[in-house]
C-alpha cells in the first residue's frame, strides 16, 4: 500500500513520501465475555519512525475501542468521526452503542472513499448484544473474526494467534497472548516498535493500559559528560556594566475577555 | 511481448519477470542487430515451491518444507520433495523456481561424484557448499540470469552444526533459526520467540522441542499461506549423518468454523 503512494510523483503541493503511516500491528482477540484489543505504539514516515510512543488504541464509545493502522491522520480522523456520530445516534436511540453499528458506519464511509483513505482498522466492543470484534480494511470490507491482526506486523503477530488461540479463554491468558502476538510484530518487522498498549473491555469494566508492556527501554547513559564548574580555570575576570536609560514605557492591555 | 528464439543465447520472453538487459529489440522487427551479443533474459518462475524452514537444535539442524510445486495458484505437482540430502553431512531445502532447483540438484550430483571418485577421505562440508551455492546464485544474479530460488543448507561437520541461507540475490548469511519466502513472515517470529526466550537464551531446544516446533511452524504456514500444502518432509542432521523423514501429513484444526457467521 504505502509501497504504491511513494512510487507516485508529487501532486501539487502535497508531497507523497512525508505520509504519516502507522504501520502497526493491530490485534484483539474476543475471550468468553469480552475483548481484548493490543497495538505497538511505533509511528513511521517512510524508514523513519516519526512517533516512538502513539496511541494506536482509539476511543469509540464507553464500551468501543478500535485499533487503527495505516494512514496516522485517516484512522484518527476516522475513528474520531464515526465516534462523534455514534455518540449522537446513542443519545437519540437512548441506548448504549452498538459495536455492529459503528462497523456500519465504518465501512460505509470508507467504501465510499473507494480505498482512498488508508485506514485499517481493527473494532471492538461489548454491547447487550455481547462481545463483538470486527476487522474493517481500507475498502470498507469487514469480518467478523474471534482474532484478527491488521498492519504490517499482522502477519507476525497473526502466526502467534494461530499457533496459541483457544476458544474461551480467561482474561489473563487472553492479555498474555495479544501481549506476545504484539511483540511478535515488534522484534521481527520494522514497521513496528516500542511499547504494547492493551486495551480490555468487558461488560463490568474497561481497562485502557498504557503502556502495558514497555518491551523498548532506552538505554541508560553510563557517564555524565557535563564539566564541572572549575574544570576551566578562570585567569582574570573583567564585568563592564552596560550604561542604558530609559526612553520610553507604555503599557499595552491584553483582551483577556 | 513476444521475443522470437535467435541463437543460443536469447530466451523467451515470460511473465512478469525483470525484463532488464534485453539489448536487442523485441517488436519482431527484422533489424540487424550489430554488436549485440549477450541478450540474457530474467525468466519469472513456472513451478514454484512455497517456505522452506530451518532449526538449529542441540545435536544438530533439521529443515522442514512442504512437498508441493504451484504453478500459480494451481497445486500442480503434490508429491515433490525439496529437501534434497546432498552428503551424509549435508542437505539442503530450496524453495523458488523448481526448474532451478532440479538444475542444481545435477550439479551438486555431479560435484559429489567426482568427489568420490577422488577417494582422499574428504567430503563437502556444509560450510563450503553454502560458499559455493553463493558463488553461483551471485554471479548467475550479476549476469541478469538469476537462478530463481532460495536456498536453506543444513549440516552437521566436525562436531559443529551449520545452518545457512543463500537467496537468487547471492545474499548469504547464517542464522540458528531460518526460513524462505512466507516462512519468514509467518514462522521465523515462532521460531525465534522459541530461541530468543529470556530464560534459557543460551539453550537450544532439544530434537524433540525442534521437531515440534517446526511442525507447529508448518501448521500456520498452511493456515496463512495460499500457496502451501499439508503434507511436508522433514531432514534432520546430526553427528550421525542425514535421516530424511516424510512425505508426512498436518492436522490441521478448522474448529473457527462453527463460530464465524457471515462478516457482520
Amino acid at each position: 500500500n504505502s509501497a504504491a503512494l511513494e512510487s507516485r510523483a508529487s501532486l501539487g503541493s502535497i508531497s507523497w513520501d512525508t505520509l504519516t503511516r502507522t504501520r502497526l500491528s493491530a490485534e484483539k482477540k474476543v475471550s468468553s465475555d469480552g475483548v481484548v484489543l493490543g497495538a505497538d505504539t511505533r509511528a513511521t514516515e517512510g524508514m523513519v519512525v516519526a512517533d516512538k510512543n502513539c496511541s494506536k488504541i482509539h476511543f469509540i464509545s464507553p464500551n468501543i475501542y478500535c485499533c487503527g493502522a495505516g494512514t496516522a491522520a485517516d484512522t484518527e480522523m476516522t475513528t474520531q468521526l464515526i465516534s462523534s456520530n455514534l455518540e449522537l445516534h446513542s443519545l437519540s436511540t437512548g441506548r448504549l452503542p452498538r459495536v455492529v453499528t459503528a462497523n456500519r458506519m465504518l465501512k460505509q464511509m470508507l467504501f465510499r472513499y473507494q480505498g482512498y483513505i488508508g485506514a485499517a482498522l481493527v473494532l471492538g466492543g461489548v454491547d447487550v448484544t455481547g462481545p463483538h470484534l470486527y476487522s474493517i480494511h481500507p475498502h470498507g470490507s469487514t469480518d467478523k473474526l474471534p482474532y484478527v491482526t491488521m498492519g504490517s506486523g499482522s502477519l507476525a503477530a497473526m502466526a502467534v494467534f494461530e499457533d496459541k488461540y483457544k476458544p474461551d479463554m480467561e482474561e489473563e491468558q487472553a492479555k498474555q497472548l495479544v501481549r506476545d502476538a504484539i511483540a511478535a510484530g515488534i522484534y521481527n518487522d520494522l514497521g513496528s516498535g516500542s511499547n504494547i498498549d492493551i486495551c480490555v473491555i468487558s461488560k463490568s469494566k474497561l481497562d485502557f493500559l498504557r503502556p502495558y508492556d514497555v518491551a523498548n527501554r532506552k538505554g541508560d547513559r553510563f557517564g555524565r559528560y557535563k564539566c564541572e564548574k572549575g574544570t576551566t580555570a578562570v585567569l582574570t575576570e573583567n564585568v563592564a556594566h552596560l550604561e542604558l536609560e530609559v526612553v520610553d514605557e507604555t503599557v499595552q492591555t491584553m483582551d483577556t475577555s | 511481448m513476444q521475443g522470437r528464439l535467435q541463437g543460443r543465447r536469447m530466451r523467451k520472453l515470460g511473465g512478469s519477470g525483470i525484463r532488464t538487459g534485453v539489448t536487442g529489440n523485441q517488436t519482431g522487427v527484422n533489424g540487424t542487430q550489430s554488436g549485440v551479443t549477450t541478450i540474457s533474459v530474467c525468466r519469472s518462475p513456472m513451478v514454484t515451491g512455497t517456505s522452506v524452514l530451518g532449526l538449529k537444535f542441540s545435536g544438530g539442524v533439521m529443515l522442514a518444507a512442504d512437498t508441493v510445486g504451484s504453478f500459480g495458484s494451481l497445486a500442480r505437482f503434490r508429491g515433490i520433495s525439496r529437501l534434497l540430502k546432498v552428503n551424509d553431512s549435508t542437505v539442503i531445502g530450496a524453495s523458488g523456481d523448481l526448474a532451478d532447483f532440479q538444475h542444481l540438484r545435477q550439479l551438486l550430483k555431479q560435484m559429489v561424484i567426482d568427489e568420490e571418485l577422488l577417494g582422499d577421505g574428504h567430503s563437502y562440508s556444509p560450510r563450503a557448499l553454502h560458499s559455493w551455492l553463493t558463488r553461483v546464485l551471485y554471479n548467475r544474479r550479476s549476469k541478469i540470469n538469476p537462478l530463481w530460488n532460495t536456498v536453506l543448507i543444513a549440516g552437521v561437520y566436525g562436531g559443529e552444526s551449520f545452518l545457512g541461507y543463500v537467496d537468487m540475490l547471492g545474499v548469504a548469511y547464517e542464522a540458528p533459526s531460518l526460513a524462505t519466502g512466507f516462512g519468514a513472515y509467518l514462522a521465523q517470529p515462532l521460531l525465534r520467540a522459541e530461541l530468543e526466550r529470556e530464560q534459557d537464551r543460551d539453550r537450544l531446544p532439544t530434537r524433540e522441542e525442534a521437531r515440534e516446533l517446526l511442525e507447529r511452524c508448518l501448521k500456520v504456514l498452511y493456515y496463512r499461506d495460499a500457496r502451501s500444502f499439508n503434507r511436508y518432509e522433514v531432514a534432520t542432521v546430526t553427528e550421525k549423518g542425514v535421516e530424511l523423514e516424510g512425505p508426512l501429513t498436518l492436522e490441521a484444526n478448522w474448529d473457527i468454523a462453527h463460530v464465524v457467521r457471515g462478516f457482520e
